[in-house]
């Protein structure tokens, strides 16, 4: 899949669930154009190799999650354009968060998150760590399930998307499952404090 | 029987009608339970909205491990590859050199056994095989050192016997024929084939003509 074609049928593949997902996903992250660029990006602002891959990862986390969440959201500018302005925010974001410095160019670029209103990410490496247990006792149709709900799609489009007869068997699902995961964070009160 | 843990969603946001609301705030303040749930449901929302973050995530942590293991084969592929290549073209390089090297040994074997076979001396009628040739011209003294199968002395006798020749002013008993006749036999002798070619066919004795077939046949291998 190139960054050329149809940006439309990018986002509706993204938003089609897992398999459409995974396959932009692995079409994106295998696009060395957009890699070179991505890293050129780090590289020319202070940035070493070790840098350009995270933000290239988490420019993509964030790409994904904005599509997948932001159900309505279309993109006018270039696809590749737009994913090259996130991952220059994920990097002055980082930049900041380090304090290694501060400088107007950063000021300058401010604007790049307000215009491609990326959604920003919950985790960073230490909360995933925290959560590696409660990811390895939920299961993956609870997982499937909580994460579309949470991320805005409807009990249809989730029955739909997770092979649920209806929307209520669906909905049912997602109680339960939410009940579990709530009983787990009851359990475990510091992740509680962890993650919000 | 309402079960309120299935509107804590609709609670928390705001979306349940009055009546609910009332009975719902009646069981919060009973059940301890429900109010812990209630309390840390941004919690488990906030962690199943990340499972979003997770599922990508893990997705190209699989990508990059996928790669990394494609990289790792495939320089080990090419390094095996590289190393089959090297110990081919090793292979076969040493093959030609030991077939030319035994394609050598075997030429100048028969070279060696042809002229063996073949090659007949000189023979001069003036030999002197006393040790006492000091008073005897380049020529004599090469022939001798000939005699004695002692060719590099011959030699350097026959190419002073040569300077003799050229020099007007003195006085020699033989001729370039006879010398090259015998500078030819030197180099036949040392293997030297188209040294001693030359030499016989500059020579005009009887015998060059014989020589010079005879090298002939043995440059034939």
């Amino acid at each position: 899949m190139q960054l050329s074609k149809n940006t439309a049928e990018v986002l509706n593949k993204i938003r089609s669930g897992k398999v459409g997902r995974d396959e932009v996903i692995t079409s994106l992250y295998n696009d060395q154009n957009l890699k070179s660029k991505v890293y050129n990006q780090v590289l020319k602002r202070g940035g070493n190799i070790n840098d350009a891959q995270s933000v290239f990862n988490l420019c993509l986390v964030q790409f994904f999650k904005t599509v997948t969440k932001n159900r309505s959201l279309t993109i006018d500018i270039n696809l590749e354009a737009y994913i090259i302005a996130i991952a220059k925010n994920v990097w002055f974001q980082e930049l900041r968060k380090n304090a290694k410095t501060m400088t107007t160019e950063i000021n300058d670029n401010l604007d790049v998150s307000e215009e491609n209103n990326s959604e920003s990410l919950l985790l960073n490496i230490e909360k995933m760590d925290l959560l590696s247990d409660l990811l390895s006792k939920l299961k993956r149709r609870c997982k499937d399930v909580l994460m579309y709900w949470a991320n805005g799609y409807s009990m249809e489009e989730i029955a739909q998307m997770c092979d649920y007869k209806s929307a209520m068997m669906a909905r049912k699902k997602k109680y339960q499952c939410m009940k579990e995961l709530i009983e787990y964070v009851s359990k475990n009160p510091h992740i509680r404090s962890a993650i919000s | 029987m309402i079960d309120f843990y299935e509107h804590i969603d609709d609670y928390v946001e705001g979306k349940l009608d009055q009546s609910t609301l009332d009975l719902m705030n009646h069981a919060i303040a009973k059940d301890h339970n429900l109010k812990e749930a209630i309390t840390n449901y941004p919690t488990a929302k906030k962690i199943s909205e990340a499972l979003l973050e997770i599922d990508i995530l893990e997705k190209i942590k699989s990508l990059e491990d996928t790669n990394l293991n494609e990289t790792g084969t495939g320089s080990a592929q090419i390094n095996y590859k590289k190393g089959i290549a090297f110990l081919i073209v090793f292979i076969a390089i040493l093959s030609l050199l030991l077939g030319y090297n035994y394609l050598s040994n075997q030429k100048t074997a028969n070279q060696n056994e042809l002229f063996a076979s073949l090659y007949t001396p000189p023979i001069d009628s003036q030999a002197v095989r006393s040790i006492m040739i000091e008073d005897k011209d380049a020529f004599s003294k090469g022939k001798h050192y000939f005699s004695l199968n002692d060719y590099s002395k011959a030699l350097v006798h026959f190419n002073e016997a040569e300077k003799e020749l050229s020099n007007a002013n003195t006085t020699v008993d033989y001729t370039k024929s006879e010398l090259f006749y015998w500078i030819g036999h030197v180099y036949i002798n040392n293997k030297e084939w188209a040294l001693a070619k030359k030499y016989f066919e500059k020579s005009q004795e009887k015998g060059s003509q014989e020589n010079i077939a005879l090298i002939e046949r043995i440059q034939e291998f």
